[in-house]
């Protein structure tokens, strides 16, 4: 006598899922006092699932954590960050900035020709036409000042550096720095001056 | 534990592989034992077990964290098992004619050729009677059945795993249960 009945096998469901009722489970137990098909149904389900959670352990094989580190490919591990930058990511930081900074700076060597004057002061002549400064004779030009792309002529008193950047500095007899005098031809004294003014912050605009 | 797998997980991620050992050597039971229990054979086990590996530390990028890393491991080793059941057991005719073989079945090539392995497997295996009547579930139910019961998932995880609804996943438990029991019955019966 076969028991047929959804309700029994849906009861039987929830207990073996410990989803079922105090109520439903009282239901389920009275049922199967009387229905033999439901409680070999029941018990051959949970000798099962004891059978399965009682397994045998099956543990991997010797070395397998050295085989596997063994398979993973190189081409996965190289396109990873290299050991160097974990060690010392502060160094690798570094070296990325100056080499970008490097570029950045290169281009500008080669892009920048406009004439341009950086300085506070308002008693110089600027010669836009002609590309040149002129510091006056008797004059006292106050702070530093620098010249791009043109030239400049050093006639009264400059209290503060001077830089020439791709441009000639002529001094007068009377003509007097005070400061660092500097002329900026090469590429490479272009870069350590943008680098060296970037730190120090020594450039005014 | 779970925050030393997500800093294990981290590091692999931000470019320290040999991190990878640590999480093999937490999971290397739990995936070998799976994949044994899947595919019925301690070589091939190894052999897919260790491909699991690979697989995630490949595309450890590709691992979000927004669910365990356990159950992103347990997804690339189930679906490897079942890729590689499907190809040992294809789903044409037995007795189908091959393309480009004259008049020669796959029955007919079978029977040609070497002793069956699947001899030998049953014969090794033989002592593992639970396993027997695993490999007879169908892989569906399979899969469902061994996370539940062999590595004691909740219903949510094993959704996450093989991608389905936990409705699903709860039909699944109870038909393989189901097969299992009336396998062990007719076991029981023969005897
Ligand atoms: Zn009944």
């Amino acid at each position: 006598m076969s028991c047929e009945s959804e309700e029994y096998m849906d009861l039987i469901d929830k207990a073996l899922d410990g989803e079922i009722t105090a109520e439903e489970q009282t239901e389920l137990e009275r049922h199967m006092e009387s229905c033999e098909s439901c409680k070999e149904h029941y018990h051959a389900l949970k000798e099962i699932i004891y059978e399965m959670k009682e397994a045998s352990p099956v543990v991997a094989p010797a070395h397998f954590t050295e085989n596997v580190m063994k398979k993973l490919p190189e081409v996965k591990k190289r396109s990873m960050p290299a050991q160097w930058i974990r060690r010392y990511p502060v160094l690798t930081a570094a070296a990325v900035f100056l080499i970008l900074m490097f570029g950045s700076v290169m281009a500008g060597w080669n892009t920048e020709n406009d004439f341009a004057v950086h300085s506070a002061a308002s008693n110089i002549k600027v010669n836009s036409a002609a590309h040149t400064v002129t510091v006056p004779k008797g004059e006292t030009v106050k702070g530093d000042l620098v010249v791009e792309n043109g030239d400049i002529k050093v006639e009264g008193k400059v209290e503060g550096n001077v830089v020439v950047i791709k441009g000639e500095k002529y001094m007068a007899s009377a003509g007097q720095i005070t400061g660092d005098s500097q002329e900026i031809h090469e590429a490479v004294e272009w870069v350590w001056y943008k680098l060296k003014t970037f730190f120090t912050g020594q450039e005014q605009k | 534990m779970e925050s030393l797998i997500n800093s294990l997980v981290t590091q692999v991620k931000s470019g320290n592989w040999e991190a990878f050992e640590g999480l093999v050597e937490i999971y290397k039971d739990k995936i070998y034992r799976l994949c044994y229990r899947m595919v019925g054979d301690r070589h091939e086990a190894e052999d897919l077990a260790q491909e699991a590996f690979v697989r995630a530390f490949v595309n450890i990028d590709k691992y979000s964290g927004s669910y365990k890393f356990s159950t992103w491991l347990y997804r690339i080793a189930t679906n490897l098992c079942i890729d590689r059941l499907r190809k040992k057991k294809p789903d044409y005719s037995m007795d189908a004619e091959i393309p480009g073989t004259e008049g020669a079945t796959l029955y007919s090539q079978v029977a040609d050729a070497d002793p069956l392995p699947e001899e030998e497997v049953e014969e090794k295996e033989k002592h593992d009677h639970l396993q027997q009547e695993i490999m007879k579930l169908p892989e569906k139910y399979r899969t469902a059945i061994l996370l539940k019961y062999i590595e004691d998932m909740s219903l949510e995880e094993i959704s996450s795993v093989m991608d389905l609804p936990v409705p699903t996943v709860k039909t699944r438990i109870h038909r393989g249960r189901e097969a299992l029991k009336k396998a062990y019955k007719k076991v029981a019966k023969s005897r």
